[in-house]
């Protein structure tokens, strides 16, 4: 996984997070395990839906039943090998930047469909960039509406440019209607 | 058509298949997508915070309208190219923009602090050009014998070698053994969702009709490595990092005692990398550490400065191998149609997408695009060798662009390429739940890319499952009676038994560790 690494550029050394040094008996593989047993019987549970067969004639249902239960026993492993071995707690999540991304993500896609109920009608390719660089920006303290607005103006015609008249997507770019 | 080349032996046959290669691969318009796609590769192999993987998923709808072999070629590009600007940056700011560049930073900072930067960037290119040339030979070589041997694969064969590439995938890279293997199912299981071919009933499909497709692999590649990096990155770093300074670059060409030195290196790179990128799970990334550990582990001449304090060793190996093992790791792509990592996986779905098996049969049915695409590897490898050192100077420049003005570029190509696949916004919501998956996963400690190759390995093995016991009449036996199979199997076994044992836990760690 990549990280936008920060090291040797300067800016002020922060103390050490505390959850670097934490030992916690809710390690994030005893989390992650728990996540596992219950998504693997999701699955094992609702393949119960459709039929098994056997093993020369194997039925819908066969094989995600079987993956279910494995997912569901390493997951069971992982969590007792969390409780065992207390480890680092899951990583305390950010939720600014995370909501800003699935909000900009949202606000495009209705852009892009409207919302017949409420009565907005699909705005095209060029608002929708808008609305996603502002609302993307949102992520990240101190941005200043001049350089967003300059990038949402350059990256609405990049889009118009490249996306519609060059790749030829079908993509409306003005509001229907 | 398909009977006219040779059956692959011999060196005639090869010079044939190489010609056609040549003329599919210089066509201008073919030399234009793999320049293409070297630039695009090594910008954003500059660039920290975006990798092949992201980027290659987003431009796969783009790639709809072209020519199949011209979409490969571009996006081979991007991986390979990839890991030639991931070492500019390791070297002139400590910045790794690769993962398969962080080893490249020890020696490679520490000779530029030594004022030897030039030297240490025209190693890394010459390293990376010569690797990246013998792996497409090793490419070219191994394609046509091991194709003869796949045809020989029955449904059992395919089941056993999914199995060992998933089980390598996960035992060779760099993640807890459970987790991985934990994701590596939930990806299976997630591609299993959507109309099941044989019966035509719909799995899973929580009576939505946008299901009884299945999840779109471009979907989840969007979603888990491009929202959900992007919001890792976001939450890692809150003060902006002040762009870094460099110095003028002087004296790129290195002396002839630098090229005693750093020949060896480079050729014992180049080796492991080519090996290491065959196996499954392997590739650039695990080839370039392991060619590291290697050279620590060699004495250095007296005088000479020790492996992580400048001594070029550190560069040429390491660049070697992580180009070497770029180029055959598509060697599991090209000949079984198994991908071998998480950026082959989306090269099957390239494939798929322009309606190209991928598998044993495409040397037969489509040499042309087969042999292209390897020359037109080799024909990468040398522009990329040139546009790396004249260029430095401008891919530096743009480290300067702060994040800020990046990311919401990287969201909207993200949601641009996911509602372009199928014009539909019901994929548009999808890729914000992956998103949301993805950074989960990540706080979670969970890795994302065994996901993405379980799911699209997933309908594949459920078909060469059904298929095998079928013909079996529902023994289990024929896995290992069947001797390919039986070995396939026997190979992942000894792979998962390996890591119970605690000193090859231990050493792997280690590798990782730095």
């Amino acid at each position: 996984m990549k990280r936008a690494a920060s090291a040797g550029t300067g800016g002020p050394r922060r103390a050490r997070p505390r959850d670097l040094d934490a030992r916690s008996p809710w390690a994030r593989e005893l989390w992650a395990g728990l996540v596992c047993v219950l998504v693997g019987l999701a699955f094992a549970l609702g393949a119960q839906a459709y039929e098994m067969g056997d093993a020369a004639q194997m039925g819908p249902g066969y094989l995600p039943r079987a993956l279910g239960w494995i997912l569901s026993a390493l997951g069971l492993m992982m969590a007792l090998r969390g409780l065992r071995h207390p480890g680092l707690p899951p990583a305390r999540a950010q939720l600014r930047p995370l909501l800003a991304i699935l909000a900009a993500n949202a606000v495009f896609g209705l852009a892009l469909a409207g919302w017949p109920t409420l009565g907005l009608p699909p705005l095209g390719l060029v608002l929708g960039v808008l609305a996603l660089v502002g609302v993307a920006s949102l992520a990240q303290a101190g941005a200043r509406l001049g350089p967003v607005l300059a990038l949402a103006l350059g990256l609405a015609a990049f889009s118009a440019l490249v996306f519609v008249r060059g790749l030829g997507l079908a993509l409306p770019l003005w509001p229907a209607g | 058509m398909a009977g006219g080349l040779g059956q692959g032996r011999g060196v005639a046959d090869w010079l044939n298949h190489l010609s056609l290669g040549w003329s599919v691969a210089f066509t201008w318009a073919n030399l234009g997508y793999a320049l293409l796609g070297c630039l695009l590769g090594t910008l954003i192999g500059v660039l920290p915070g975006i990798g092949p993987l992201a980027t290659i998923a987003m431009l796969l709808p783009a790639t709809y309208a072209l020519p199949p072999v011209s979409a490969l070629i571009m996006l081979a590009g991007i991986y390979y190219g990839a890991q030639y600007g991931g070492s500019t940056t390791a070297i002139l700011v400590k910045l790794p923009g690769e993962a398969t560049s962080v080893v490249t930073v020890l020696d490679g900072y520490a000779m530029t602090r030594q004022g030897r930067a030039g030297v240490a960037l025209a190693t890394a290119a010459i390293a990376s050009f010569v690797a990246g040339c013998v792996g497409t030979l090793v490419l070219a070589a191994f394609a046509a014998p091991l194709t003869q041997w796949a045809l020989r694969f029955g449904p059992a064969e395919y089941c056993a070698l999914m199995l060992l590439g998933l089980i390598g995938a996960v035992v060779l890279a760099s993640g807890p053994l459970l987790q991985s293997l934990a994701m590596i199912v939930l990806g299976l299981l997630l591609g299993l969702v959507g109309t099941d071919v044989n019966s035509g009933v719909v799995r899973f499909g929580l009576g939505r009709p946008e299901l009884t497709d299945g999840i779109g692999f471009i979907v989840v590649a969007m979603g888990l490595f491009g929202y959900a990096e992007i919001v890792a990155n976001l939450a890692q770093t809150d003060a902006q990092a002040r762009a870094p300074q460099v110095g003028a670059v002087h004296h790129l060409w290195p002396s002839r005692a630098d090229w005693r030195a750093m020949t060896p290196a480079m050729l014992r790179g180049t080796a492991l990398g080519a090996l290491l990128g065959i196996l499954p799970g392997g590739g650039a990334l695990l080839a370039s550490f392991a060619a590291y550990a290697l050279e620590k582990r060699l004495p250095t001449a007296a005088g000479e400065p020790r492996l992580g304090q400048g001594h070029i060793r550190g560069v040429a190996a390491p660049e070697a191998a992580n180009n070497a093992g770029a180029q055959t790791s598509f060697i599991p792509l090209l000949t079984l149609g198994i991908p071998s990592n998480a950026v082959m996986a989306l090269m099957v779905g390239a494939m798929t997408l322009h309606n190209i098996q991928p598998g044993p049969q495409v040397m037969q049915t489509d040499p042309a695009l087969f042999w292209g695409l390897i020359v037109s590897m080799w024909l990468g490898n040398a522009m990329l060798v040139v546009l790396n050192l004249p260029l430095i100077g401008l891919w530096v420049r743009l480290l300067a662009v702060p994040y800020r003005w990046l990311f919401p570029a990287i969201v909207l190509f993200c949601a641009v390429g996911v509602y372009s696949t199928n014009g539909l916004v019901w994929d548009v919501w999808l890729v914000g739940l992956f998103g949301a998956l993805g950074y989960g996963l990540n706080l979670l400690g969970l890795e994302a890319a065994p996901l993405l190759l379980g799911l699209i390995l997933g309908p594949m093995f459920e078909e060469n499952l059904r298929r095998a016991l079928l013909i079996s009449r529902g023994d289990w036996s024929v896995f290992v009676t069947r001797p390919i199979s039986a070995s396939l199997l026997a190979l992942s076994a000894a792979l998962l038994l390996g890591m119970a044992f605690p000193a090859w836990a231990r050493s792997r760690r280690a590798a990782f560790a730095d």
